[in-house]
C-alpha cells in the first residue's frame, strides 16, 4: 500500500495500564508503547523514541519519585490527540521532580568528568517535542511526554 | 527482556557479548562483568552490540563508570556493531565522541592492534 492509500490515521481512545512501581516491568512499559505505537501505525523509529523516553520516565519515578519503593503504582496512559501522540505517567510519589532544578548538562563537562546519571530527563526532552510535569494539592505527579506524529 | 552476557578473549583484547535489552533492570549482569575485567586487569574491551535493540542512559552510565578507569590504564572501550536506534542513543548524549565504534568486532579488535603496533614502534 503506498502512503497516497493509506487514508486518515487511525484514531486512539484512550488506554491506560497500572504498573508496579518496579524495575522488572520496564520492558512491559515498552511493550505497551509498542504495541499501542504499531496499532496507530507509528514508524519504527518513532517507537523506539516513545519506548526510550518512557523507560526514562518510569525509571525516574521508581527511583526518585518513590525512591526505590517497589510496592507503589505507576500508571501509564496512551491517548492520540490529533497528530499529537501522548503518554502519561502518574504516580503518587512523595518525593516531586521540580524540571526547573534540573536543566540541560552541559555534556562535553559532563563526558569529560565522567559523571555517571541524570541524563534522563535530558534524553526525554530531546527526544519528545513537549515534556511537562504537573503535581496536584492530592500528590499526584504526573509527566506528559508528547510526540508530534508524522502523517 | 533478560540480559545475556558473556565473553571471550580474542588475542589481547576482551570481548563482551551481550543480546537483550539494556535498563535498569537487566544491567546488573553487564556491570558485573565490567568490574570482573577491569578488576583482573582486563582494560582491551570490545563491546559486541549486534543482539542488543535497545539501551536506556542507566546503561550508559555502566560504560561511564569504567571508561576512566580502563583509559587511565592505557586501553579504551570499542562498541561493535551496535544497531541504528542504539547508536542514535548514544549519538544524543554525544558519547560517541568518548567511544570508539566498529562495524564489525574484528575491527573492533584490530583497534587494539594496531595500537599494540603503534607502541612496538
Amino acid at each position: 500500500m503506498s502512503d497516497s492509500d493509506k487514508g486518515p490515521a487511525p484514531s486512539l481512545k484512550p488506554v491506560t495500564v497500572s504498573l508496579p512501581s518496579d524495575v522488572n516491568y520496564l520492558d512491559v512499559a515498552r511493550n505497551f508503547v509498542s504495541d499501542i505505537g504499531h496499532k496507530v501505525g507509528l514508524s519504527a523509529a518513532e517507537i523506539h523514541d516513545l519506548q526510550l523516553a518512557v523507560t526514562e520516565a518510569v525509571t525516574n519515578v521508581i527511583e526518585h519519585a518513590y525512591a526505590g519503593d517497589t510496592e507503589q503504582r505507576i500508571d501509564l496512559a496512551i491517548e492520540r490527540d490529533g497528530e499529537c501522540f501522548v503518554v502519561a505517567i502518574t504516580d503518587t510519589g512523595q518525593n516531586r521532580f521540580d524540571p526547573a532544578a534540573h536543566p540541560d548538562p552541559d555534556l562535553k563537562e559532563y563526558l569529560s568528568q565522567c559523571r555517571v546519571g541524570g541524563l534522563g530527563l535530558y534524553l526525554m526532552r530531546k527526544l519528545m517535542d513537549q515534556v511537562e510535569f504537573t503535581s496536584d494539592a492530592r500528590g499526584v505527579n504526573q509527566v506528559k511526554l508528547v510526540k508530534h506524529i508524522k502523517p | 527482556m533478560a540480559l545475556t552476557v558473556t565473553s571471550r578473549t580474542l588475542g589481547s583484547v576482551q570481548v563482551i557479548d551481550l543480546s537483550g535489552e539494556i535498563d535498569a533492570q537487566s544491567l546488573p549482569p553487564l556491570e558485573a562483568k565490567l568490574q570482573e575485567l577491569t578488576e583482573g586487569g582486563f582494560y582491551r574491551i570490545v563491546l559486541d552490540f549486534g543482539e542488543v535493540p535497545f539501551i536506556a542512559s542507566a546503561g550508559l552510565g555502566v560504560l561511564m563508570s569504567v571508561i576512566g578507569t580502563i583509559q587511565d590504564n592505557g586501553g579504551d572501550l570499542v562498541i561493535a556493531r551496535s544497531q541504528s536506534d542504539v547508536y542514535r542513543t548514544f549519538d544524543l548524549l554525544d558519547f560517541t565522541t568518548l567511544f570508539k565504534f566498529s562495524d564489525t568486532v574484528d575491527a573492533a579488535v584490530a583497534v587494539f592492534e594496531d595500537a599494540v603496533g603503534v607502541q612496538d614502534h
